[in-house]
């Protein structure tokens, strides 16, 4: 179950708006390699995998993945707050402005609403744990493209934060596939699926 | 007084931070016995400071803004 913590897991504080800058980011909210696909992603996984180590790891991470969905929301927020129909304009946030006014919605920097065909949960250890190393090293590298657009002291600030989580993110669940193919058969990890081969997965 | 307030609230959340690193290494690390004390000790010690902010600096509404994501710049 989820409890709430009223407070976000790093600051947000940022001075001035810029719609175009929000609408970059929002990629982070419901994009493809955003928090959104991230959070879904590995508590979704959980269910099917067959090592507690693993379980936690992806609850961890998974809940985590929503504390930044947080703040990313909140950055697309007060990058939009109060604007003119000038500057809604003149940043290019016309089209979003139409749709859902300044309010935060999922979808990406290109608009296309956020789909579940964005992540995968695939029921096998080493797939889902692969996926998760991928999906890591894509929002790492969304991270640093925004980093290249953006030059708010604020704004940047946040996003190394977030960055550096992907980073670290990344080496844990290369422990964890470290893991899995230790307890898997070791003459053949492909040999088994212990998430649904149920009476050879015993054994472990 | 609300500058002391400040501080703490973001030591508490520091404080937090570090223990949400220190799990994601016990979960694929569940028999590191010394990060498993480091972890309580750490716990402990937010759960003091939380304590200490909530007598100094009053208990953070929950229905009253502002919500984590308000700045008025």
């Amino acid at each position: 179950m989820w409890v709430y913590k009223k407070a976000l897991q790093y600051p947000v504080k940022i001075k001035n708006t810029n719609p175009a800058m929000a609408k970059m980011i929002m990629s982070q909210y419901g994009g493809p390699d955003g928090e959104l696909g991230a959070s879904m992603r590995y508590l979704s996984q959980r269910y099917s995998m067959p090592y507690p180590e693993l379980k936690a790891l992806l609850t961890d991470i998974g809940t985590e993945e929503l504390a930044h969905l947080e703040m990313v929301g909140a950055i697309v927020h007060q990058l939009t707050r109060c604007l003119t129909d000038e500057q809604i304009r003149k940043g290019g946030f016309d089209a979003y402005f139409v749709d859902h006014t300044n309010a935060v919605h999922p979808s990406s920097a290109a608009g296309v609403p956020w789909t579940a065909a964005y992540i995968q949960s695939k029921g096998d250890v080493i797939t889902d744990l692969h996926e998760n190393l991928a999906a890591e090293q894509k929002a790492r590298t969304t991270y640093d493209n925004i980093l290249r657009m953006c030059d708010d002291p604020d704004v940047r600030d946040v996003i190394k934060f977030l960055r550096a989580r992907e980073v670290v993110h990344y080496q844990r669940f290369g422990e964890g596939l470290r893991i899995a193919t230790d307890r898997m058969d070791e003459k053949n990890f492909y040999a088994i699926n212990p998430g649904c081969d149920c009476a050879r997965a015993r054994k472990y | 007084m609300e500058n002391k307030c400040y501080c703490l609230r973001e030591q508490i959340r520091a404080a937090r931070f570090a223990l949400v690193e220190l799990r994601l290494y016990l979960d694929t690390h569940p028999d590191d016995e010394k990060a498993q004390q480091e972890y309580c000790e750490r716990n402990a010690r937010v759960l003091e400071a939380e304590k200490e902010y909530a007598s100094c600096c009053g208990i953070d509404p929950w229905v009253s803004d502002p919500w984590p994501w308000d700045y008025r710049g």
